[in-house]
């Protein structure tokens, strides 16, 4: 139901609006942002990309990637039990402040955030618009 | 009459809270946050400070945060969902 | 009185209030629920605001914003966007059963 500009305009916008997202991810512990601002960002191209294409698009294993955000969560937390002595204790080494590679356990319980919100928000969406297609 | 009810509590409300309210804008951050900036880079390595009380010191906050996404998302799949038959 | 962001929160509230007591749409309920959410954030937010302080972001000797308030609001925003979609969806399922979102009618019925 939308016309060829918006198909195209989409195809252009998107890679761009995922790596967006990513980077704001990625350097949640530098820069203003984190998993879920990121993760956000993600779902609203989901969101696009639903709109344009249709929910044909969908992809059955999205509710996969959230399971395994959340497990890759629990599972550093647990970890930090046996390294740290309580749960989520940073048990990595810290790094040099201001560096990608520093924060310990920081970038990877954001990376872990932003998939399961990204994935969760997709799905939100998709439920939403395949009742909507669906009815009446 | 429901509108007016509510006009007047709201209204009575407002002049007890905005007149009885000693809070200034713009002092001094409080004991937590003097402590978050002090130590916060040396303990977690990380500059963002948002970041570091998000995914470090308060982690377990930020546990049932997604927890309760994941719980919004069942029930609209459920209430949306539940009776196709 | 000097308008600032204390003051205009807490006038945020009692507007979301106000919505929530007087209106009879559900719909207008779920507005009122939402004004009343922002207004909690922008009072924590300006809560934690420090005279010319800079964003909690930490490089050489500033003086800073008071970061907790941003972090608490963080996760108000995130149960904000799920109250707010169950409630719509449940909104959704009144409007397709009875028809109507008039509180007024739906207690009748």
């Amino acid at each position: 139901m939308s016309s060829r500009i918006v198909e195209t305009a989409t195809d252009i916008v998107t890679p761009f609006m995922i790596l967006f997202g990513v980077y704001i991810i990625i350097n949640g512990h530098l820069t203003p942002g984190g998993g879920f601002q990121g993760g956000v960002i993600l779902g609203s191209c989901a969101l696009l990309i639903y709109v344009v294409f249709g929910i044909k698009r969908h992809n059955k294993n999205l509710s996969i990637f959230e399971n395994i955000g959340a497990l890759i969560f629990l599972f550093i937390g647990v970890l930090g039990i046996f390294f740290g002595g309580f749960l989520f204790s940073n048990f990595i080494t810290k790094g040099t402040p201001g560096n990608l590679l520093s924060g310990g356990t920081i970038p990877f319980i954001n990376l872990a955030i932003g998939l399961k919100i990204g994935a969760g928000f997709a799905i939100l969406f998709f439920i939403i618009l395949q009742y909507i297609e669906r009815g009446d | 009459m429901k509108a007016m009810i509510g006009f007047i509590i709201v209204v009575i409300f407002g002049i007890l809270i905005l007149f009885n309210l000693k809070l200034e804008f713009g002092g001094e951050s409080g004991i937590a946050g003097e402590m978050y900036i002090e130590k916060g880079v040396s303990e977690t390595g990380a500059v963002n400070l948002v970041s570091a009380i998000l995914a470090n010191y308060r982690a377990y906050d930020t546990l049932g945060e997604t927890i309760i996404f994941f719980i919004a998302i069942l029930g609209v799949f459920t209430v949306l969902k539940g009776d196709k038959k | 009185m000097i308008l600032n962001g204390i003051i205009t929160g807490i006038i945020l509230i009692l507007i979301g209030l106000y919505g929530m007591i007087a209106k009879r749409h559900i719909f207008k309920i779920i507005l009122g629920l939402i004004i009343i959410s922002t207004g909690i954030v922008l009072f924590f937010v300006s809560l934690g605001y420090v005279n010319n302080g800079i964003a909690p972001i930490i490089s050489g000797d500033n003086l800073y914003v008071d970061p907790l308030p941003h972090t608490l609001m963080l996760t108000t925003i995130v149960v904000e966007v799920c109250i707010t979609s169950l409630a719509l969806v449940l909104a959704l399922k009144i409007y397709e059963k009875y028809k109507t979102l008039d509180i007024k009618i739906l207690e009748d019925i």
